[in-house]
């Protein structure tokens, strides 16, 4: 399974080895150190879920490895970052070198602003969608 | 349906209707740029001037960012009709050739058009204006020109000299104010304790925008430097209560610096003041979502932005405990790239 970036909803950058991802609208912010940032990469990059594991087991447990890809790729999924792609090998999928030795990848989730956003919610519209007064008669 | 720029255009006429009956225009210098500032109204102008009035003045110079402010009731034009519905809270945003937010608890419009450098500001009524706006005025608008220019305001305070200073991140409550405002009347001059302009560059600079300060009770019992100023200010609905620096210390006021540091403050009662290195992404962590979830627009790039900044520089957690005036001596250490010693 190959993934994007939901970047209606989300952004991020990687600075020191750190990837650092925003949800804008759940107001919930992640890190990503190590092979986690390694894999967050790789999926940006057009790499899919078995690609990535084939490349970080590289003589070790494949099995292992292939099975904490998958569930880390699952909960950056369920957490509404990356949304499934087409599966087509990208063509000009870029080049993934791990940064890391591999470890079992850990997504650090932090929640301390969302009372930020739940108090004051930007709700982000397109033209078309405004203003709400002239959907008042439906 | 109707068109953002139609509630635009209406929205400039009622502006335009209160400025006839009264127009205050004043014009500072922001970020070396020149920022018109117009109210429809000298009453709003007194609510939203004291923020700007540290900021170096400018008589005929051509404006880069025209404001104009008012309220329905000066004006007597009513925006109601464009108002979105009222059960919602937080902020409606769109963008599109110009970009409008409505507040809806403060039931306030702001808008701008990139292509005329023009944005407007409009409130209900004098009174339904929030203490914390006169503090901060026009953020929203402040964001969406700047980072037209590959400026980034954010979420941050600032310290330091002409030569230098660090920039203070960190969510509400953090201490990053507490410890900008310490700083008054030190070495240290004082450009922000909650908003400030980043320039990129090399080396990137902070610029002043507001010359407020805000603390809530337990803050100022430790600032004894500015209690008295504190004691006779307005108070937020949160319980903060706002100064303006200049009335009260205007040899503090700094414009602009190049920026040496990034300081993550952490307010520990009982420990003595200390600073460790931090790393990057750490900063980061504490700089951007904050400065996000505030400011719609641009917000990739914004992030962009604040990492591109951080990557070029120092990052230190200050610990600070019961004193915040002891972070003074550790801040200077740091802007001069002494390290982390006192």
């Amino acid at each position: 399974m190959r993934y994007r970036l939901n970047d209606e909803e989300v952004v991020s950058e990687s600075l020191d080895g750190e990837v650092i991802v925003v949800h804008l609208q759940s107001g919930t912010y992640y890190s990503m150190l190590g092979s986690a940032a390694d894999i967050w990469g790789a999926l940006l990059g057009g790499w899919s879920t078995e690609e990535i594991a084939d490349r970080l087991a590289q003589g070790a447990v494949r099995d292992s490895i292939g099975a904490d890809v998958t569930q880390f790729v699952a909960t950056l999924a369920a957490e509404n970052l990356l949304v499934p792609t087409d599966n087509t090998p990208s063509v000009c999928r870029v080049e993934f070198l791990p940064c890391a030795a591999y470890a079992t990848p850990e997504l650090q989730i932090y929640t301390d602003m969302q009372e930020l956003l739940l108090v004051d919610p930007i709700h982000e519209v397109t033209e078309e969608g405004w203003p709400i007064r002239a959907e008042k008669g439906k | 349906m109707i068109d953002p720029a139609d509630v635009f255009k209406a929205a400039e006429l009622a502006f335009e209707a209160a400025a006839a009956r009264s127009d205050v225009e004043v014009r500072y210098r922001v970020a070396g740029r020149v920022l018109a500032l117009r109210f429809g109204g000298s009453a709003l102008a007194a609510k939203l001037l004291p923020a700007f009035a540290h900021l170096e003045p400018v008589e005929s110079a051509p404006a880069d960012l025209v404001i104009c402010s008012w309220d329905d009731v000066s004006s007597e034009v009513s925006l109601a009709e464009f108002m979105p519905e009222a059960d919602r809270h937080g902020l409606k945003y769109v963008e599109g050739s110009v970009r409008l937010a409505w507040e809806f608890d403060s039931r306030s419009l702001q808008a701008y058009d990139p292509g005329r450098c023009l944005a407007l500001f409009r409130i209900p009524a004098i009174e339904e204006l929030a203490v914390w706006e006169q503090g901060a005025p026009f953020r929203r608008i402040l964001h969406w020109w700047s980072a037209g220019l590959g400026l980034q305001l954010v979420h941050g305070a600032a310290v330091g000299t002409k030569a230098g200073g660090a920039l203070l991140v960190g969510r509400g409550g953090s201490g990053k104010s507490t410890t900008a405002l310490a700083c008054v009347g030190s070495s240290l001059g004082y450009v922000a304790d909650d908003y400030c302009l980043l320039e990129p560059g090399t080396p990137s600079r902070v610029h002043s925008i507001y010359g407020s300060g805000k603390a809530d009770s337990a803050s100022i019992a430790r600032l004894p430097y500015l209690a008295d100023a504190f004691r006779a200010s307005p108070i937020d609905q949160q319980g903060k209560s706002i100064i303006f620096i200049a009335e009260h210390v205007p040899q503090a006021i700094l414009y602009s610096f190049p920026l040496r540091a990034v300081v993550v403050p952490k307010i520990v009662p009982g420990v003595a003041c200390r600073a460790e290195v931090l790393p990057r992404g750490e900063a980061l962590r504490a700089l951007a979502p904050s400065t996000l979830f505030q400011m719609p627009g641009d917000r990739a790039k914004s992030l962009s932005r604040m990492s591109a900044l951080i990557r070029d520089l120092p990052c230190f957690r200050l610990y600070i405990g019961n004193d915040p005036a002891a972070a003074q001596p550790f801040l200077e250490a740091i802007i001069a790239g002494r390290g982390l010693s006192s």
